[in-house]
């Protein structure tokens, strides 16, 4: 069964990218249950995703969790495509000043900047249960996608007479990503960070492993943090 | 905090505000002299500022900042800190124009040469015969004048002297805030619209090194004039 559980939490990264807690409320039936999770970002990190049953009983348990990413290359091969067309739309455009405008521009907008990040992967569930009854499944995962990040900013107005000040502080949050995180918890998190990220993110190199077909997928996010330093809100 | 973060899109979230905080300004000059300059007649210099600011309410990580003048409403100046320490927060030192500072000489005494003959160095045997050692300790005297080109006053302005192997401080005429070697502190007022001064005594430890060629022996000389043809 396909769900689509609606992000709940999302800890965002200084470096970019962050961690998702996805929750829905499913219905188990006796037997084996096999969910597929939508709109799983192909940047999500197969090897540190996991899933809770929450205030599961005892006769139901997680058999397995498919993670997969979708092959690179093959997914630049197919975008490649799609800008081509997106430019295209663009050049033989005679008249964009329609109703439509807006719409289309943002179709091709999207297309022009779609990266492999903005895919889907595979996310699939596989619980026993025992029972008939309706949990609560939370799915967790890191994001490797750098495009999501956050930018602390501090605007101060000085009183130079009385000596006094006003601080406010701001974040910035930039989601250059094709999902959406509706009414979401945000978190700020502040990490030293082994490297900087370069600008073509974290899974610039993910063509050469994948092709390699005898690799372990391997987390490129989790193991450029060094130590974190605060968690601001 | 909840928020809605839309596909290609920026989202400014207000984090905190705190009103009617206390702040300082801290100035600072930090300058160091060696045998040459210590002569000048005029030495340029220039502070450094950063804003401090007390009990602020949330840890600040590395940050852009972007200061108003509260009055005036508009923005003063650009700046970063380098995040917040328990809730102290400062801004990064950054070049401060309304101070002007003249560093000038007053007065510059040679001291007299003591001359010291040492065998040379083991190595050194063949080519040389001794190692002559001229020092001198000369005296200069040396006036840094601050001028204040505000109107409010500027409180505790630091004067950060640091001594070196060739310059050392020896004495001033105001009073210091701090002798840490190798740093001595000044801390001075300076008027609005007004000038304050600093001066102070510096000793400059000076040596040359001659080393004297040995005279080539008779052979040596009988030896060079069969190599070198008439």
């Amino acid at each position: 069964m396909k769900i689509n559980p609606q992000p709940i939490k999302f800890i965002i990264f200084s470096g970019g990218g962050g961690l998702v807690f996805r929750r829905q409320s499913v219905k188990l039936t006796p037997g084996i249950n096999t969910f597929e999770i939508d709109e799983v970002p192909a940047a999500f990190d197969p090897k540190t995703a996991t899933v809770e049953l929450i205030d599961a009983p005892e006769s139901i348990e997680v058999v397995q969790l498919d993670v997969k990413r979708p092959d690179k290359t093959i997914i630049s091969q197919f975008m490649g495509r799609e800008k081509t067309a997106a430019t295209n739309i663009i050049n033989a455009a005679a008249d964009l000043r329609g109703q439509s405008r807006e719409k289309i521009i943002q179709i091709v907008e999207s297309t022009h900047y779609r990266s492999y990040e903005d895919v889907v992967g595979s996310f699939t569930v596989i619980i026993n249960s025992k029972i008939t009854t309706t949990i609560d499944l939370e799915i967790r995962y890191f994001l490797e996608d750098a495009r999501i990040k956050w930018e602390p900013s501090v605007h101060i107005a000085l009183d130079q007479t009385s000596g006094e000040a006003t601080l406010e502080g701001f974040i910035l949050v930039m989601n250059n990503s094709d999902f959406t995180y509706p009414q979401c918890e945000l978190q700020f998190a502040e990490f030293e960070l082994a490297q900087a990220v370069s600008e073509a993110g974290y899974l610039e190199n993910l063509e050469a492993e994948q092709s390699a077909q005898n690799v372990v997928p391997q987390s490129q996010m989790v193991k450029n943090l060094k130590r974190m330093s605060r968690i601001l809100m | 905090m909840k928020a809605t973060l839309l596909p290609r899109q920026n989202v400014r979230l207000m984090w905190f505000k705190v009103e009617r905080t206390k702040f300082q300004t801290e100035r600072k000059v930090e300058f160091m002299y060696n045998s040459e300059d210590t002569q000048q007649a005029t030495i340029n210099r220039s502070a450094q500022f950063q804003y401090v600011f007390t009990d602020v309410p949330k840890p600040v990580p590395a940050s852009q900042i972007v200061i108003f003048d509260k009055i005036l409403g508009l923005p003063q100046a650009y700046g970063q800190t380098n995040g917040s320490v328990g809730s102290r927060l400062s801004t990064t030192w950054e070049t401060e124009s309304e101070l002007e500072i003249m560093d000038r000489l007053v007065s510059y005494t040679e001291g007299k040469e003591s001359i010291k003959i040492e065998p040379p160095p083991p190595n050194m045997r063949q080519r040389l015969k001794e190692v002559e050692i001229r020092e001198r300790e000369d005296t200069v005297t040396r006036k840094i004048t601050l001028k204040n080109l505000t109107e409010r006053e500027m409180r505790d302005v630091q004067l950060h002297l640091v001594e070196n192997k060739e310059v050392r401080f020896d004495s001033t005429k105001t009073e210091l805030f701090k002798k840490d070697p190798p740093e001595v502190i000044w801390k001075v007022e300076v008027p609005a619209d007004g000038t304050a001064s600093v001066e102070f005594s510096l000793k400059i430890q000076l040596m040359k090194v001659f080393e004297i060629e040995r005279e080539p022996s008779k052979k040596e000389r009988d030896l060079e004039k069969i190599r070198t043809p008439q």
